[in-house]
């Protein structure tokens, strides 16, 4: 089969060019207002965005199977505070830091999947809860002041470029993006998670087991909310709490002007990438423009709103 | 006697809330004197105010099959707009705060009505604007509430405070208009099929608007006590209230599928709330421990009502 | 046939209650009703009748205003009548209770009764103890044993029915309509609901009543109007039909055209599919064998245990006793996929909520099961989903712009041959065909008729579970006639009949009191 053939058959993805050409525009716009055009300007963008895009690629699975995760930000802030109190500052420790922090958030999705399908919670209830018990959890073992820190060595992931031009980073986010459209677009597995995500009772009709396949994807969107505060740690360097609570949003936001639908059904990886790159491009522009910091939220609203009104619209015209 | 129909059943539905506060009055009055203290039972009744304002502006959306995630955002908005406005407006500012919460929610209702949004989504969305429009207003809690506010609303020595008497006015209210209106009944209906709702002559869209009004013009209510509780204004204090006053109405019996649940419920559910974490404080835990089993108990709450709540004819 | 009669009333005086003049309609480029014309005088029952898809049920919400006629003009007692709405219709006087009830489900039965009307008391509050006072009068008025206070979702079929036809009786319409009001009833509830139409009519109110109970039309009717194909066949006052005119203007066509030829015998074909007092919820004992090429159909009046069956058949709500066996080995049907690896294919009745992702596309809905059979490793073959979703896109000749349109944008017809083509993607031993031709067009009904004769003849044992009678008697070498659960009679092809499968769905009681 023929990358192109492949890329043809990816036409829902209208709406991801759509992204991919704001995104343009948006670039434009900042390079315009920092008042200089560089190449490494810009992949120090995608090098900062790379945490936020590693967790919205979980959201757009979670939103594929027609469902929501509301505790990403929750899992972020925890994945934070798990691995520098396991580094406590040495390189030594990466194995058990990286390992533990990855299965606290697999737990996160288990209990999140296992609420949404066994006891049949509904989804953006199931995550808001596991996310105020998450972050609770977290005040509690801290009391408040969380210890350790990311050794320098390790922050490397983050803050070094390969060939002195591709932050590291922006490999990670790639090389996860690639996996997970493999996964969704190259196996049985990932088939099956769409027809489900498209309609749940034809899926289980047709022998599909789409409670496992659920679970699967809260299991997936909580591990890459744990990736992505492994970043953000590697960035930051310490421990501080709630440093992830803004993934929540950032995520669905981003999601959504990618071209997820919250109907379920479609998973547009480049889109979610897109609108990661827009969100941030988005803030760094505010910033820029010296509006407030929270003019972010508004903008953020706003463009949901927005997004999810264009697809109505459309929806509405098609049938 | 309970009056005859589905406000019957209705009622019903809030019984486990209200044995649950019972049980907790029970064990915290065994395990600490101070429980029934006059300071104690005040206490309580203040901290009930917002959050059973905040959950019967969300029973509206429930009942009517719809959800509210915005409530949290528009308390913190209506702290941060009463606490800079009260010392130049006066008493003006409380129905300023209270026309602000209508907008919130008009934004809701047409963004569900006419952009044709799910209300989950919708809400989420508004209530990053709101936030985003509260932390704009006032980046970091502060600013300053009239005290002579807090002396007339709190400070009177009243057998039936003020405080308490908003409590009972609203939901005395409530609860007629849910069960004894027909605009009431229309709310149920659209919650208890939309459909069906529609071929019964409802007008979705005019219940639509007025539900989601309702739930913006309560928070905003509860952002009113809040702000004249602490005296200041907090553009993040209302983050909590939104999964709150969710909880405590699904405790109370509210069905989240909409068309089940009644009133007195809400408040049961409101009341027991409340009471845990006074119970936490009087057992001297880890306050952070409340939050873990606010988020248990909401958990355990949705698993009980949930089963239940799978309908027959769907 | 009879004389077409006048659509202007007889006697001249005064206008007719309801005129309907060269109503047609269609949906999308499906022609349900064509140049349409009737009336209906004060006073008088008109029985409106015809097979499944006549277009019955369209007609009626034209008249009822839940959507406009696309040509034609209607009349309400010599005034232009053209409701914009359900409401505005029931304020000009006509009410519709419909067959798919509008019951609120948490509102009791008094609640739903006079909902919008409700009686208040002080401060304009609803009286509650009044409502249900009036209520129960109203029910007691109609001899309706409907208790006041009980929610609308503890109601049986039955009884939803019969309560629905008690809120547009309440209203003492001008002119009310029933859409086949009797389907789910008992004969002793038909009876009430009869008296109340007659009733009704003795104040000088009108009732169109939708049957397929043709003794009913007998008895009720002053005027029947029979709709074949969405066209007008017999319009007769009482005593200008009888029975033979009524099927004759329903049936009317020869049916060897669109049906597979069926073979003489297959008495010496092995049994393929066998049940043993097998049980499931709302499912009597049933006790069953299909042999290989055998089209074995299953009748019966709404709700009469065909859901049950066809879930249990394929596993989604199985069987909870009794054994089932696939050529002679028993295969316990504990789920959807055991069923799909014991070669049970089941095609459900609700394909736009149980059969397809609607907005995915046509490559996606089909490729299931043909993929799952040929991966390796769990790797997805793109090249082979592409060849095989062109291949069934010829095979099941269904009709897009190609094999990535999303479903949802084509007919239903062609939407049922995706829901056919995942399934048959590799032949199975046992189909379980569930109402499958519902909303199919005639072309594309043809289609499915054509290939579920193929089937049977390589040899696939097919259970046919259908309201549709023309299909039930066109393709089932066997049909056994379901009442409350249990089989209550089987026929064989030399002695189908449409009314042998009534008299039978009717039940043991209804039966006997037809038969009298």
């Amino acid at each position: 089969m023929s990358t192109s053939a492949y890329l043809v058959r990816m036409r829902p993805a209208a709406a991801s060019l759509r992204a991919v050409a704001l995104l343009v525009l948006l670039l434009v716009a900042f390079f315009v207002s920092a008042g200089l055009f560089s190449p490494l300007l810009l992949l120090d963008n995608v090098r900062q965005a790379a945490p936020l895009g590693v967790v919205v690629l979980g959201q757009a699975i979670v939103l594929m199977m027609g469902r929501l995760d509301l505790s990403v930000g929750a899992t972020a802030s925890m994945a934070n505070i798990v691995l520098c109190a396991v580094f406590a500052g040495d390189m030594a420790n990466t194995g058990p830091a990286v390992a533990l922090t990855l299965g606290a958030g697999a737990l996160v999705g288990l209990a999140n999947g296992l609420m949404t399908t066994k006891l049949r919670i509904p989804s953006f209830l199931a995550t808001l809860a596991t996310s105020m018990i998450v972050a609770g959890l977290v005040v509690f073992f801290t009391g408040g002041s969380p210890r350790g820190a990311v050794p320098a060595g390790f922050r490397v992931v983050t803050e070094a470029w390969l060939f002195g031009f591709v932050p590291y980073s922006a490999l990670i986010w790639l090389a996860l993006l690639v996996l997970l459209m493999l996964l969704v677009h190259f196996t049985m597995l990932g088939r099956k998670m769409i027809l489900s995500g498209a309609n749940l009772v034809a899926a289980r009709h047709s022998g599909i087991p789409s409670d496992g396949l659920i679970v699967l994807a809260f299991v997936l969107s909580s591990l890459l909310a744990a990736t992505g505060g492994i970043l953000v740690s590697a960035i930051t360097g310490m421990a501080s709490i709630g440093v992830g609570n803004g993934f929540t949003l950032d995520s669905i936001a981003a999601a959504v002007i990618g071209g997820a639908l919250f109907s379920g059904g479609v998973f547009l990886p480049l889109g979610a990438m897109a609108g990661a790159l827009i969100l941030f491009v988005v803030q760094s522009l505010l910033y820029l423009l010296a509006l407030p910091p929270a003019a972010k939220f508004i903008v953020q609203g706003l463009i949901i709103m927005l997004a999810l009104a264009l697809a109505s619209f459309r929806k509405e015209k098609s049938s | 006697m309970l009056p005859r129909g589905s406000i019957r059943t209705n009622l019903l539905l809030g019984l486990p809330a209200l044995l649950l506060a019972a049980a907790i009055v029970a064990v915290a009055a065994s395990w600490s004197g101070d429980f029934f203290a006059a300071g104690n039972l005040g206490n309580l009744v203040n901290r009930v105010l917002p959050l059973s304002l905040a959950a019967l502006g969300q029973a509206f959306v429930l009942f009517a099959g719809r959800i509210d995630l915005s409530v949290g955002s528009v308390i913190s908005l209506s702290t941060a707009i009463l606490a800079t406005t009260s010392t130049s407006l006066g008493w003006a500012a409380v129905p300023l705060v209270l026309v602000a919460g209508l907008a919130c929610g008009a934004l809701n209702a047409a963004g569900v009505i006419y952009l044709r949004i799910n209300p989950l989504i919708m809400t989420l969305a508004s209530s990053a604007i709101v936030k985003g429009a509260a932390l704009i207003l006032m980046p970091t809690p502060g600013g300053e509430v009239d005290y002579t506010f807090y002396d007339a609303f709190y400070g009177q020595d009243l057998l039936v405070g003020w405080p308490l008497a908003v409590i009972l006015l609203a939901f005395l209210g409530a609860f007629l208009l849910f069960g004894f209106t027909r605009f009431g009944r229309r709310i149920y209906a659209l919650g208890s099929d939309d459909r069906a709702a529609y071929a019964n002559g409802v007008d979705v869209r005019r219940v639509e608007w007025s539900v989601f009004l309702a739930s913006g013009f309560f928070a905003a209510a509860a952002g009113v006590a809040v702000g004249i509780k602490i005296l200041s204004g907090d553009p993040l204090i209302g983050d909590s209230f939104t999964l709150d006053a969710i909880a405590a109405a699904v405790l109370g019996g509210v069905a989240l599928q909409g068309g089940r649940g009644a009133v007195p419920g809400v408040l049961a559910g409101s009341i027991a709330l409340v009471l845990i974490a006074n119970a936490f404080n009087l057992l001297e835990l880890d306050p952070n421990l409340q939050q873990i089993a606010k988020g248990l108990i909401f958990v355990v709450a949705l698993m009980l009502f949930m089963r239940g709540g799978v309908r027959r004819t769907a | 046939m009879a004389m077409l009669a006048s659509p202007l009333p007889s006697d001249g005086a005064a206008p007719a209650r309801l005129a309907v003049s060269g109503v047609s309609k269609s949906f999308g480029s499906n022609l349900v009703l064509r140049d349409v014309s009737f009336s209906v005088r004060a006073g008088e029952v008109v029985s409106l009748v015809g097979e499944n898809g006549a277009g019955k049920s369209t007609l009626m919400h034209v008249c009822a205003g839940t959507f406009p006629p696309d040509g034609g003009t209607l009349t309400l007692d010599g005034a232009a009548y053209r409701p914009a709405s359900p409401q505005a219709a029931r304020t000009a006087g006509v009410a519709l209770a419909l067959q798919e009830t509008a019951i609120l489900p948490d509102l009791t039965v008094a609640e739903n009764l006079l909902f919008g009307a409700e009686p208040r008391g002080l401060l304009g509050l609803i009286d509650q103890r009044r409502l249900h006072r009036d209520a129960e009068t109203v029910l007691a008025g109609l001899g309706f044993a409907l208790r006041s206070d009980r929610l609308g979702a503890d109601l049986s079929a039955a009884e939803r029915q019969m309560l629905e036809i008690a809120k547009a009786i309440r209203l003492a319409p001008r002119l009310l309509i029933l859409d086949e009001p009797t389907a789910s009833l008992s004969s002793h509830e038909t009876e009430l609901v009869l008296k109340a139409m007659a009733r009704l009519t003795a104040a000088g109110g009108s009732v169109i009543f939708i049957s397929h109970r043709l003794d009913e039309v007998m008895e009720a009717a002053d005027h029947a109007v029979v709709l074949k194909d969405g066209t007008l066949t017999l319009d007769a006052p009482r005593g200008g039909f009888d029975r033979d005119d009524l099927i004759r203007a329903m049936v009317g066509r020869t049916l060897t055209d669109i049906f597979p030829a069926r073979p003489a015998t297959l008495a010496d074909r092995p049994v393929r599919l066998a049940l043993d007092a097998a049980v499931a919820p709302g499912l009597k004992p049933l006790t069953l064998d299909v042999r290989a090429g055998e089209i074995v159909g299953f009748a019966g009046l709404e709700g009469q245990g065909q859901r049950p069956l066809a879930r249990a058949l394929s596993g989604i709500a199985p069987f909870t006793g009794g054994t089932i066996a696939v050529d002679g080995a028993a295969v316990p049907v504990r789920s959807v996929s055991r069923g799909i690896a014991a070669g049970i294919a089941s095609i459900p009745d609700d394909r736009k909520h149980e059969g397809l992702a609607l907005d995915l596309p046509v490559r996606m809905n089909v490729s299931l099961f043909a993929l799952s059979a040929r991966s390796r490793w769990g790797w997805l073959r793109q090249n082979l989903e592409r060849t095989f979703a062109e291949e069934a896109r010829r095979r099941f000749a269904i009709r897009s712009t190609g094999i990535e349109q999303p479903v949802r944008q084509l007919s239903g017809g062609n939407q049922q041959k995706v829901v056919f083509a995942r399934w048959l993607a590799e032949t199975p031993k046992v189909l379980v065909l569930y109402e499958p031709t519902k909303g199919v067009d005639v072309g594309a009904k043809t289609e499915i008729y054509r290939l579920v004769g193929e089937l049977s003849a390589q040899g696939v044992a097919v259970v046919l579970i259908s309201a549709d009678m023309l299909e039930l008697i066109g393709l089932s070498d066997r049909i056994h006639v379901l009442f409350e659960g249990a089989v209550t009679g089987t026929l064989e092809r030399a002695d189908f009949s449409e009314e042998a499968i009534m008299r039978l769905a009717a039940g043991p009681e209804g039966a006997a009191v037809h038969a009298a």
